[in-house]
């Protein structure tokens, strides 16, 4: 991983999973808002999605510390 | 509603996907690794399978490794973030796979399933019953009868029929009707130099012999909870089968170089295609051994004494390869009608041989299947001759008989046929053209 395009590739190979799971995640809480579903589940869904953002986030840190 | 197995290890991703999939209607198992994955299809038959190329213990490619043909999920959906893997996967797993491009979202999700669903509604699956055997003649209703009888109890299976019958998949009928928790293992005892049978029935500690390089489970052990399909029992040398009866007697096993007894708990199927009147003349098997496996034996009746279901067998074989191929052959009632009259030697195996071949040999733009001119293989072929003469028969049957014989012989080249037969080449062309007229008889009535 030297130069910047490598680091870049990698990244976004990274990025595919946790981006994933925020859609299908916020796919299935829309569905559960839509059933009337518990909220606690709505929540659950969400808090996965809050995990995930902070997984990409990470993934960016690696790439360029933060300032 | 499908049956699905998720396989990714993304916990996250996992439990979403599983809860929207059961919102959406559907059953589904998630299986975090390859072996979770492995056990899950043991267990059941799958209608389609999601499946990520990278898992902790290896790669998906793998999970397909070891199952039965009959446990195969009906349809594979690679979960992927690249498209570009697409032409790397066809080569490995065939035709038959969908993709889910990463990210997913819903309506990724929902079109494939409807088009999965669609695909395999036309023209109503043939059911198999116990998820496997396909027949509904009085005999194979009599056989269904035995399954579910003998899968009540814990008594070990002895299956006889001959070649091509279906006798993993009967035993696989009685795994599935059993409910239990652990694995189908099935093994041909004519597959392993003898050197090697006791190592793959029982496994053997690492250092055992030469070449013994790690710990291995024996097939007892990794049938354990489940069911040991013993095929080809009889080609178990003699003086190898004591070991067996040992474990069939105590249910312990101690692996070779061990010294530790090891508690197995499995049904053991095992299966031959010898009578028992052969079993007992030809002494390929211990006496005290046949009592031990032969708790409930079941004869697997030979497809010619159940003509009726020919046509369901060749058409859920056809069924098959038109969804693996993309492809809408079918069969003519004229097809049809030669596939019931032949006598199937070789079974539902020449069966299934015989419509795969025709299916590689028909236009895949044309709509009908279309079947060579000589049904039977090779090897039946082999057998028809040395049938001989049978008291009973007609002069025209022999003489009809002994013509298809001559013209197979001489790859119809009718006038050294009828050079052989000692008959005017006019006679020859007279009695075909009369056989022919038979036939069309037969088809319209």
């Amino acid at each position: 991983m030297n130069t910047p395009q490598d680091q870049l590739a990698y990244v976004a190979h990274q990025l595919r999973n946790p981006l994933n799971t925020i859609s299908v995640n916020a796919e299935l809480a829309r569905l559960q808002l839509q059933k009337q579903q518990d909220p606690n589940d709505v929540l659950m869904s969400l808090e996965r999605i809050l995990q995930e953002c902070k997984r990409c986030a990470a993934l960016i840190n690696e790439l360029s510390p933060p300032t | 509603m499908a049956l699905i197995l998720l396989v990714d290890d993304d916990k996250n991703f996992t439990q979403a996907t599983g809860e929207l999939l059961r919102m959406l209607g559907h059953e589904v198992t998630v299986a975090d690794n390859l072996a979770e994955a492995g056990t899950a299809l043991f267990k059941q038959r799958f209608d389609i399978l999601l499946l990520d190329l990278m898992l902790p213990d290896g790669s998906g490619f793998q999970v397909l490794e070891n199952i039965p043909e009959s446990q195969r999920p009906t349809h594979i959906t690679i979960i992927t973030g690249n498209s570009a893997v697409k032409s790397l996967v066809k080569k490995v797993m065939g035709p038959n796979i969908s993709y889910l491009i990463k990210p997913i979202d819903l309506e990724q999700l929902q079109t494939l399933i409807n088009r999965i669903e669609m695909k395999h509604a036309p023209g109503g699956q043939t059911e198999k019953h116990f998820n496997v055997l396909i027949g509904e003649s009085p005999a194979m209703h009599k056989l269904y009868q035995m399954i579910r009888r003998v899968a009540a109890t814990k008594a070990n299976v002895l299956l006889q029929g001959e070649s091509g019958v279906g006798k993993e998949l009967v035993a696989n009928a009685i795994h599935q009707a059993s409910n239990c928790t652990g694995a189908f293992v099935a093994w041909n005892c004519g597959a392993a130099s003898r050197e090697l049978i006791g190592s793959e029935l029982f496994g053997h500690e690492k250092g055992a012999f030469t070449g013994a390089i790690a710990r291995k489970q024996g097939l007892f052990e990794q049938a354990d909870g489940g069911t040991l399909f013993l095929d080809e029992i009889t080609e178990m040398p003699i003086d190898m089968q004591p070991n067996l009866l040992r474990v069939l007697e105590t249910q312990k096993v101690t692996r070779l170089g061990g010294a530790q007894e090891i508690s197995v708990n499995c049904r053991v199927i095992s299966a031959t295609n010898r009578t028992t009147e052969q079993l007992a003349e030809e002494e390929c098997l211990r006496e005290d051994i046949y009592f031990r496996l032969a708790v409930f034996p079941i004869a697997i009746p030979p497809l010619r004494e159940r003509p009726g279901d020919i046509e369901l067998l060749a058409k859920s074989f056809l069924h098959e390869l038109n969804l693996q191929n993309d492809c809408n052959l079918s069969l003519s009632r004229e097809s049809l009608h030669r596939l019931t009259q032949y006598d199937w030697p070789g079974n539902v195996r020449e069966l299934r041989h015989a419509i795969h071949r025709a299916f590689i040999m028909s236009d895949p733009e044309s709509s009908e299947l279309v079947l060579p001119t000589e049904l039977a293989s090779p090897f039946a072929r082999e057998r028809k001759k040395t049938q001989g003469l049978i008291p009973g028969k007609t002069i025209e049957e022999v003489e009809r008989e002994l013509i298809t014989l001559t013209l197979e012989q001489v790859d119809g080249d009718k006038p050294r046929a009828a050079e052989m037969l000692g008959v005017s080449l006019k006679t020859l062309y007279n009695r075909l053209n009369n056989y022919e007229k038979q036939l069309q008889d037969e088809v319209e009535r």
